[in-house]
């Protein structure tokens, strides 16, 4: 784990609202998020697919289709050393050159896919020379000497003669080095890493993980690391963000959740990881399925599935309440927090509805 | 001549992605039925003629050549020899549709037979045929079918003969593709594996999903088999004077230009409008027959 | 290392001579369907017994098939194609002479093409559904379901008879005299074309905008051009590259209907006037000549796209 910044955040994010409309209606893929990243830390978004944690990025970014979505909420970059006016500006109402400017030299990103991820038709070479010109004035040979040595540090061999590659040559683990290659490029302070592991085979993924977390430290950037996988996110997260049906559901330290879970979700889920399961052959999963996002309203979105749950929680309008007598902010949007510790001898629903 | 894409798919692909959502499925499912409705007016007008047209396609009206439309009697004017243009462009419609359909058909079912089974079979059999329709395909169809028509003689006949010994080759290519690709599902394989007989599998679970792409292509095919007959007809390769027909009478049209430029301007309107009748009904089916809805 | 890119074009050489027999069997058979009298066809009122004579040594048809296909291949071999009855002379010769605007038209055709269809299918996939996209649709669908002469006549009417902007036919001196006259001729055959090239490089560019990488190529902060010209064009260009050759024949074909109606002294009048007089080996000559050319065109589009798409190589083939 990393050394905790002073705590300062550097981007906030208040009240995030996706919404797509599609055919069958709209859908609410994030539904009121709110989060900091501070300096330096690495902070983990954990979820099934379509709880909305990919997409909260992309929001963030600016990555949305255009007129595909809409997005409202505030979020504020504040790096050190900006002015009042560039900290008090509402990122998401930047015009496309403005937020141009941020990509690549504050803000960054790294994909699932590595194959799809990468210009097929170009060699990498030049893709990460273009990364590297973009934002600097670098003269032709300067920008290749320096795209050389982003490959070097990403821990791909021979870094030079692979200049010349194609993609389709590079394996799908030298891929995603390649990517975050590019992604790093300009040295941004915060990386947005949405699934990077989960089309690498299990080696691969310890490498890039530590490779990510080295980086991390070396230049005193933060990460925000998006997945599904809890194991992932344990292995280097500092902090940790529980995501389900496009909203937080729990909030805190990695330890901490690791520890002394307080969402029933969050339960379900660290259950599901073959490290926390003890004396069954089965690796039990959570019954039920996500509710509809184009229908969620008021109450608990996790109701129909929860093990604890109460009429009342049908009816709640969730919020997320800070669990008392955590030593760290520790925050979850459920309302029987206290039984939660409990489910432990609570049998998990298996049947499927 | 049809304009024959390695990936036939490709030049239909408006219903993909225009059709997101009920808008655009609103829109294809309009355009099916303004291009029937063009499609039916046409072979009621023509099949019809006798009741519509005033007079015989090659009665001379010697009194009013080149009439202009609207004039007396002519909805449409005459041409250099007297001879009503609606009447002509009506019954002339009868040969052009004729091909539509009829060599079209032909060269379908001839066609998927091929590709059916090539892509069934595979091992040398394929390799054969497909070779033979590679051959086909390096050849400019139309060079080719006039230098059919050019040993067999112009006539009507022959260009539907000419039509037939080359159009063929673009629904085995298709027929092929998809043949090859559906037998390899898993539906065929459980079929295979349940012992049912190579001809039922063939009939009654490979054609059901193979026939929409050779449908959807079979529309553009008809129109390009107008305009072949058409071409052929306007280089004098075709229908042979005085019978009448769309593309022969913008040759006889061309002359005039100048002055009595609707000789062979109202023609072309004819095969524009059964054209865009086609592609419509075309597009409209591609969408509609589209597995899965949307 | 692009060694391996060219393979497959290397496996497309190799198949070719295959490919060129096939056609010199099809155009060689082609002449034996004539029905009846090869003889009397050719020379109508003017045969005489010597005449049918000469003609059936000329064509070689007192022979065996297979000994028919061997005159006809050696002869092919020696570059003769033939002896045209109607222009007394060799009919390598009478096809040399009207080669030039034939080819001058289809590049031409193929170059005004390009420049139509490369930024309407770009507007048009980028901003797809949009009042750009739905009315070149409507238009080209419309454009497609045009007969190309008639087309062309539309064109001459307007252009050259009543704005007076373009000659009605003929073919002009020299290079700029040929590009002027030769514009709407090219330009008629240009749009049906371009119909084609549009829908496939629209599905092209719409499908590789929704591609991770173009994500990835936006994140660097490059400007959007850059984004639109290196990434998205580059990659939706490939598949059009196909789609351009293989559609060539359309142009050929097209060729031999616009030279008639813009009077071009070129293959496709030769074609034409060949078949009214009977004059078979031209006939034959010329469709060997042009499907040899499409032979040709269909492998350097294959290099293109080979250049263009390192994937190529690995072995995917057709």
């Amino acid at each position: 784990m990393s050394d905790v910044a002073d705590g300062a955040p550097l981007l906030e994010v208040r009240d995030l609202r996706t919404l797509i409309p599609t055919s069958r209606g709209t859908v609410r893929a994030v539904d009121g998020v709110s989060f900091d990243v501070r300096l330096g830390e690495v902070l983990g978004l954990v979820g099934e697919s379509g709880s909305g944690k990919s997409v909260t990025c992309r929001s963030i970014m600016g990555l949305m289709p255009p007129g595909a979505a809409r997005i409202s909420g505030e979020v504020y970059y504040r790096p050190p050393g900006a002015s009042p006016a560039e900290a008090e500006r509402n990122v998401l109402t930047l015009s496309r050159e403005q937020r141009r400017r941020l990509w690549g030299a504050e803000l960054s990103m790294v994909f699932q896919d590595p194959m799809t991820a990468l210009n097929p038709v170009v060699r990498i070479g030049k893709q990460v020379i273009e990364a590297v010109a973009s934002h600097s004035d670098l003269s032709r040979s300067d920008a290749e000497a320096r795209a050389v040595e982003l490959l070097d540090r990403v821990g791909i061999p021979s870094a030079k003669r692979r200049m010349d590659d194609y993609p389709h040559q590079f394996s799908g683990g030298m891929m995603q080095r390649a990517l975050i290659a590019i992604a790093l490029a300009s040295n941004p302070r915060i990386l947005f890493a949405d699934e990077p592991t989960t089309s690498l085979d299990v080696v691969i993924q310890d490498q890039i993980l530590d490779l990510l977390l080295e980086l991390q430290r070396d230049l005193g950037m933060s990460v925000v690391l998006v997945s599904h996988d809890m194991s992932v996110i344990s292995e280097i997260c500092d902090r940790v963000l529980v995501m389900y049906a496009g909203q937080v559901v729990e909030a805190t330290e990695t330890d901490r959740l690791l520890g002394v879970p307080s969402h029933p979700y969050t339960v379900a889920l660290l259950r599901s990881l073959p490290q926390f399961v003890t004396g069954t052959r089965f690796l039990p999963s959570i019954a039920g399925a996500p509710p509809d996002m184009t229908r969620v309203g008021d109450g608990c979105r996790f109701a129909p599935r929860c093990p604890l749950v109460e009429d009342a929680c049908r009816t709640w309008n969730t919020e997320l309440l800070a669990v008392p007598g955590a030593p760290v902010p520790h925050l979850s949007r459920c309302r029987r927090q206290e039984a939660v510790p409990s489910m432990g001898k609570v049998p998990v629903p298996q049947e499927v509805g | 001549m049809t304009v024959a894409s390695e990936v036939p798919g490709l030049m239909l692909d408006i219903g993909d992605e225009a059709g997101v959502g009920r808008k655009g499925r609103l829109w294809r499912r309009r355009g099916l039925l303004i291009g029937l409705t063009m499609l039916v007016v046409a072979l009621v007008v023509t099949i019809g003629a006798p009741l519509f047209a005033k007079d015989t396609p090659t009665a001379f009206d010697a009194l009013h050549p080149l009439a202009k439309p609207f004039s007396t009697g002519h909805l449409l004017g005459t041409d250099q020899y007297g001879r009503d243009i609606l009447s002509r462009v009506l019954y002339g419609g009868r040969v052009d549709l004729a091909i539509a359909f009829g060599a079209t058909s032909v060269t379908l079912v001839f066609g998927s037979i091929v590709g059916l089974v090539a892509g069934y079979f595979g091992g040398w059999v394929d390799t054969v045929l497909m070779r033979i329709v590679d051959l086909f395909f390096a050849f400019p169809f139309f060079v080719l079918v006039i230098a059919i028509v050019a040993v067999l003689g112009p006539s009507t006949f022959n260009m539907f003969i000419a039509i037939w010994l080359t159009s063929w080759v673009s629904y085995a290519r298709i027929m092929r593709a998809q043949t090859v690709v559906t037998r390899r599902q898993q539906y065929v394989l459980a079929a295979r594996a349940l012992g049912y007989g190579r001809l039922r599998i063939i009939f009654r679970h490979i054609l059901p999903n193979v026939v929409t792409a050779v449908l959807v292509f079979s529309m553009v095919d008809a129109m390009g088999n107008i305009i072949l007959a058409a071409s052929l007809s306007f280089l004098g390769l075709g229908v042979q004077a005085p019978a009448p027909e769309w593309g022969a009478m913008i040759s006889d049209g061309q002359n005039y230009l100048l002055t009595s430029w609707w000789l062979a301007l109202i023609p072309g309107v004819a095969i524009v409008w059964v054209g865009i009748g086609f592609s419509l009904i075309g597009d409209g089916l591609a969408d509609v027959l589209r597995p899965g809805g949307e | 290392m692009s060694a391996g890119r060219y393979a497959f074009v290397r496996r497309r050489l190799v198949q070719l001579p295959f490919l060129v027999l096939g056609i010199t069997i099809i155009t060689f058979l082609l002449l034996r369907l004539i029905p009846g009298n090869p003889a009397l066809v050719i020379l109508g009122n003017h045969y005489t017994a010597a005449g049918a004579r000469q003609v059936n040594d000329a064509l070689g048809l007192n022979k065996p098939l297979l000994a028919q296909y061997g005159q006809f291949m050696s002869r092919l071999f020696h570059g003769n194609l033939g002896y045209s009855f109607f222009y007394a002379e060799g009919a390598r010769t009478v096809i040399g002479q009207h080669i030039y605007p034939t080819l001058f038209v289809i590049l031409y055709a193929a170059v005004l093409a390009a420049c139509i269809a490369i930024p309407i299918g770009v507007i048009s996939g980028m901003r797809r559904n949009g009042w750009f996209d739905q009315g070149a649709r409507v238009f080209f669908t419309v454009a497609f379901a045009m007969p190309s002469f008639w087309l062309g006549l539309i064109l001459v009417l307007v252009f050259s008879v009543h704005i007076d902007v373009f000659p009605i036919d003929g073919y002009g001196k020299g290079f700029g005299g040929h590009l002027y006259y030769l514009f709407l001729p090219a330009l008629t055959l240009a749009l049906p074309y371009s119909t084609v090239l549009v829908r496939s490089l629209r599905a092209s560019v719409i499908s590789v905008s929704r591609a991770d990488f173009v994500d990835t190529a936006r994140i660097k902060g490059i400007p959007t051009w850059r984004v639109l010209t290196h990434h998205i064009v580059r990659n939706a260009i490939v598949t059009v590259v196909s789609v351009f050759g293989v559609n060539l024949a359309y142009l050929v074909g097209g060729t031999v209907l616009i030279e008639n109606v813009f009077s071009l002294p070129g293959l496709g009048s030769l074609l034409v006037s060949s078949v009214s007089t009977r004059d078979y080996p031209v006939v034959q000559g010329v469709t060997l000549v042009f499907a040899l050319g499409i032979v040709l065109v269909n492998l350097i589009t294959d290099v293109v796209h080979a250049m263009l798409d390192p994937r190529a190589a690995t072995g995917s083939g057709d």
